[in-house]
């Protein structure tokens, strides 16, 4: 009589461990919850797939859509306009303008941030208990390092190593053009991000990062973000190559145009040679995967007889 | 006086003492173009490039027809004083000359000493033209001069001309009309400014522009400006006498001869256009239109026929100067010129209050 | 300087839609001291406005020697006309000197710029004012009896050929109102115009030459002093019972009394008072305030009851000082006596020179004597005078002083008595 009421308890208990361990995995694909930490320094806990991701960068949208998570992104910002798909998507407000309330009632499940929202908009967001992942990449390693974090958190490991690989194929192909290059060799560039007042980018943005690693030398380097300059610190620092930043949105062309036109301008050594250009502003600035585009495209144009020998 | 005096000479003292007056007024007036031809010199030798003291001197000498101390200096120099350094100095001068002039037109016009160039909604306006040129699709410059200053000074016109239609009360125009309806269609202007600023790409550009800068000043917008600055200050100084006389209400100075609603519309539409146009080249530059009228007043007093020529000149003095530390303190980066004419202009007008209230209060 | 007038024609004057004046005509010569009079409100303002051509007529014409004002620009009027507004504003920056100075602009325009000339001008001006010690004060820090006199400083310096005045005195003392009304009358005196908006009612008669009393938007008389200024129009147009003294030492004084305005017109009641001496001043006005129609007879002059009869604007009959009553004299007194309602006898002292005062009132209908004091203390006549009072009391009301209303109002009740019945 014991013994068989010991083995049905037995019994009993294994079959409800099984079911237990069973169901400790949760969600369809059974993969347990994830941990990470963000680029802000913040730990993220997922406890399962996010299937409804809001972007809250321009950035950030093409990381999402080159890993190929393209119809699991339910929100992104009226500025994200790569890829044309992404202009499809219900907008959540501007870059530092977030709508939380339409966030929320969008019901993601991971909304991954920038930089900029580290002061309210993060903590705002986590208080309607949303999990938000931040991504704030500095140098171009850093943008490698987004983008497989983006991937950890979405499953999509693979994908995201392809697009780093890639990626850094791509940049040591330009590190070893430029490799050679001595220090006359690397000409002074003047990146325009405005024309009226001149603004340009100092020696801690991606701007400067890029033409840096395309083998030029940032004139302004020794400023931080984006400063307004003085025309003559610009005629000072003799620039020989002008890169000019397409304007956003309207006036496109503006300071390209500025550039070329400017007569006080016709006397530097860019002017002389020619070698005023204009580059897609979103390239160079987002930290995302067509940043290495930006790198090679400042090549193109700083080094042109060295980027011929670039594979498409 | 005692009764003793003869009549002869108590009048001959007060002539004494009037013309005693008048020549140290216009003893000061030389003075300051002195100092403003001084300052010229002192800021062009200035800036983020170092260029020795001995070679600015050259270049600025060169000007004079017939000198060639100029020889053997890098084009790229005498750009930088030529072309970018003097322009600038003298466009800074210009909008202070034309700012200062405004605001003690304007203080005298609506008797009150808060008046100042933005009271009545034009610079708003003019600010508006300035952001819409800036969203334009198209180019916004052509040979040189940008469509910017063009849209601006438009848009100002037609805030000029709204507002007169709005304040004029038949054939008058009421003081009090003209400042709670330039003081609305100010606020109006703003509000559309502020909300396609927001819808903007560039936000961050043309708010510094709207924050007053002379980065980019060149020599086509001084040939622009100042034949016209010259022609509104011209008109505003042949009306200096009937200002001083309408610092008593407008019926006395009727009865004293003075065509009021004439003058009246003279001045604010003289004052207005000039305000415009300097808004529209350089952005909205606060504290030096309510700033150097009182600055002046304190120095020389309240006559119109010298408090205007005397606030054209420290204005441009101040501005030139104000400019000048603006692009030399952080460089080569710079800070909006605005911010500096508010920091100097902030504590001035805390000293004045402080002045005043031991006398009022 | 050039004689010439200032004139208004049949003006209509008003604010917008309102009209507050109609159909007023003035002139002004050179020379000539017009003063305006009138309640507030009753566009004593508005009318210099018009003068100076501030304001423009909305029926009629303002002209300046023939010209109408409209045709003239405003600096050549300012030469003319000159203005001393009441209480302006005067910005306290601006010196004494300078502000007098600002009356100059209509001579110098927009360009040319004082000479010695204008400053000598301005001198003399605040010379003529006695304000030549304040000359380099600031405004802000004078009184206001000194801001005054730089304003006509301010008006002399324009050398204008005609002055308006808004009420300069309204808030002087004494002594500062004498002075700017002895001044503005040496300057008419000099050959200016002037006109004058005046509140103090004696003052205007005392020192301008003609006037003009306005009422509700009209011009209620207008003449000189003594033709304008009497009880009966300041109680039509202020609404106050006023006595007029005439004062040789201080023009016409106008006593306002008392807010109590008589009945008007004809349905008073006429008492004939028989006093003098000073014995009827007090009941006059009291009579006066009850409402009725006053005569008082034979009264020499400079009987203090003849100042009191004029002032309160009753007739009265009058003889030389000292002098007996004539015939003519007496008999007009008896015949008031018999047109009154009711005959007074104050407490009048008696003698031969006025003897037949109390035989005129034999002649009463109706008649209350007054006894205060006994006819016998006030008898100087060796008694016929007492004869004479014991026959009238026959018939008569015999009351003292504070009994007077009943006595009369109980006389004034009977029925007359005719003379057989004396």
């Amino acid at each position: 009589m014991t013994r068989l009421l010991g083995k049905t308890l037995g019994l009993l208990v294994l079959v409800v461990l099984i079911i237990t361990s069973c169901s400790s995995g949760g969600g369809s694909s059974g993969q347990s919850a994830i941990e990470l930490t963000d680029q802000l320094g913040r730990v993220v806990k997922l406890d399962k797939m996010p299937q409804r991701i809001i972007s809250l960068a321009p950035q950030n949208t093409e990381i999402l859509f080159a890993l190929g998570l393209g119809d699991k992104v339910v929100g992104v910002t009226t500025y994200c306009n790569f890829p044309p798909e992404a202009q499809e998507k219900p907008k959540i407000g501007g870059f530092s303008t977030v709508d939380v309330e339409k966030v929320v009632s969008l019901s993601p499940d991971l909304v991954v941030a920038a930089l900029i929202h580290e002061k309210e908009t993060i903590s705002q967001l986590e208080s309607h208990g949303l999990k938000v992942l931040a991504l704030a990449p500095k140098t171009l390693s850093e943008v490698t390092q987004a983008i497989e974090l983006v991937g950890k958190a979405t499953g999509t490991e693979t994908q995201a190593r392809r697009a780093v690989e890639d990626m850094e194929t791509r940049m040591a192909t330009v590190a070893r053009l430029v490799a050679g290059l001595s220090a006359e060799g690397r000409p002074r560039v003047f990146y325009v991000v405005w024309h009226d007042p001149l603004m340009t980018a100092g020696g801690d943005t991606t701007q400067s990062e890029l033409i840096d690693l395309a083998g030029g030398r940032n004139i302004f380097d020794d400023l931080s973000k984006y400063p307004t300059v003085d025309l003559e610190a610009l005629l000072e620092r003799q620039p020989q190559v002008i890169i000019a930043g397409s304007g956003h949105g309207s006036a496109q062309n503006s300071p390209l145009e500025w550039a070329k036109s400017e007569p006080r301008l016709k006397n530097t050594e860019a002017l002389i040679q020619n070698r005023v250009f204009g580059i897609d502003a979103d390239i160079v600035s987002r930290a995302g995967p067509r940043i290495v585009d930006g790198l090679e495209e400042m090549l193109r144009l700083i080094h042109p007889e060295l980027a011929a020998k670039l594979k498409d | 006086m005692a009764a003793e005096v003869s009549e002869h000479s108590y009048s001959g003292q007060l002539v004494h003492s009037r013309l005693l007056y008048r020549r140290k007024r216009l003893y000061s007036i030389v003075g300051l173009l002195l100092l403003l031809v001084i300052v010229v010199g002192v800021a062009s030798s200035l800036g983020s490039a170092s260029v020795p003291l001995s070679t600015v001197w050259r270049l600025l000498l060169s000007w004079l027809p017939g000198v060639h101390t100029d020889s053997g200096i890098s084009d790229t120099l005498s750009t930088i004083v030529l072309d970018i350094r003097l322009p600038r100095i003298i466009m800074a001068g210009l909008v202070g000359a034309a700012l200062a002039t405004a605001g003690a037109t304007y203080q005298g016009l609506f008797r009150n000493p808060l008046a100042d160039p933005y009271l009545i909604g034009v610079a708003q306006g003019a600010g508006l033209g300035a952001v819409v040129a800036f969203m334009l699709p198209f180019s916004v410059h052509a040979a040189g001069l940008s469509l910017v200053p063009p849209l601006a000074f438009g848009c100002g016109l037609i805030s000029a001309g709204i507002l007169y239609a709005l304040a004029r009360v038949g054939k008058t125009l009421p003081m009090t009309a003209v400042i709670l309806a330039g003081v609305a269609l100010g606020a109006f202007l703003s509000a559309i400014t502020s909300f396609l600023l927001v819808n903007s790409d560039n936000l961050h550009g043309v708010l510094l522009w709207l924050m007053g800068s002379f980065t980019m000043s060149n020599w086509d917008e001084v040939h622009v400006l100042f034949p016209y600055l010259l022609a509104g200050l011209v008109l505003i100084y042949l009306y200096s006498r009937p200002l001083n006389l309408m610092q008593l209400d407008e019926e006395q100075a009727q009865q004293l001869g003075v065509n009021v609603e004439r003058v009246k519309l003279i001045l604010l539409l003289t004052a207005t256009l000039i305000t415009a146009a300097a808004v529209s080249f350089a952005g909205s530059i606060g504290f030096v239109g309510l700033i150097i009228p009182h600055a002046v007043r304190l120095v020389w007093g309240g006559d119109y026929r010298f408090l205007l020529p005397l606030s054209t000149l420290a204005g441009a003095i101040f501005l030139i100067l104000a400019d000048t530390l603006a692009r030399t303190v952080i460089s080569p980066a710079e800070l909006p010129v605005g911010v500096v004419t508010a920091l100097c202009g902030a504590p001035f007008f805390l000293y004045l209050l402080w002045q005043k209230k031991r006398e009022v209060f | 300087m050039t004689s010439g007038y200032l004139q208004m024609e049949g003006a209509d004057l008003g604010y917008g839609a309102r009209t507050i004046l109609s159909n007023i005509s003035l002139k002004i010569n050179s020379g000539q001291m017009v003063g305006i009079i009138g309640p507030n409100g009753s566009g004593k303002s508005t009318i210099l406005k018009a003068l100076c051509g501030l304001l423009r007529p909305s029926a009629g014409r303002v002209n300046l020697d023939g010209v109408e004002l409209a045709h003239l620009s405003r600096e050549a009027v300012a030469r003319q006309i000159g203005v001393v507004p009441q209480a302006p504003l005067l910005p306290e920056g601006f010196t004494v000197l300078e502000t007098v100075l600002m009356g100059r602009y209509p001579h110098l325009g927009l360009l040319r710029s004082e000479s010695k000339k204008d400053l000598d001008i301005a001198c003399r001006a605040m010379e003529r004012t006695n304000i030549q010690s304040l000359a380099h004060r600031r405004v802000g820090q004078i009184s206001g009896g000194e801001k005054q006199r730089v304003l006509i400083a301010r008006v002399l310096s324009q050398e204008p050929r005609f002055l308006l005045l808004d009420e300069p005195t309204a808030h002087l003392d004494i002594r500062h109102q004498l002075e700017v009304m002895e001044l503005v009358r040496s300057l008419a005196d000099s050959g200016l115009g002037v006109v004058e908006a005046v509140h103090d009612v004696s003052l205007a008669g005392r020192f301008c030459d003609s006037l003009i009393l306005l009422k509700e938007g009209h011009i209620f008389k207008e003449g000189t002093p003594q033709e304008v200024i009497t009880p009966d129009n300041i109680e039509q147009v202020f609404g106050v019972m006023a006595m007029v003294y005439g004062d040789l030492a201080s023009g016409l004084l106008v006593v306002n009394t008392s807010l109590a305005r008589p009945r008007s017109g004809d349905g008073r009641r006429h008492i004939h008072v028989i006093g003098g001496g000073g014995s009827a001043g007090d009941i006059m006005l009291r009579l006066c305030l009850e409402g009725y129609r006053l005569t008082i007879g034979v009264l020499n002059q400079g009987d203090t009851d003849l100042s009191t009869a004029l002032a309160l604007g009753a007739e009265a009959i009058v003889v030389l000082p000292f002098a007996k009553i004539d015939d003519a004299s007496h008999r007009h007194n008896m015949e008031l006596a018999a047109q009154a309602d009711c005959c007074l006898v104050a407490n009048v002292p008696f003698g031969q020179g006025n003897l037949l005062n109390l035989e005129a009132a034999v002649a009463a209908r109706r008649l209350v004597l007054m006894d205060d004091r006994p006819i016998e203390q006030r008898d100087f006549t060796g008694g016929a005078a007492t004869a004479l009072y014991s026959r009238l009391k026959a018939w008569a009301w015999c009351t003292d002083t504070t009994n007077l209303r009943e006595a009369l109002e109980n006389a004034l009740l009977k029925p007359q008595v005719t003379n057989a019945q004396h």
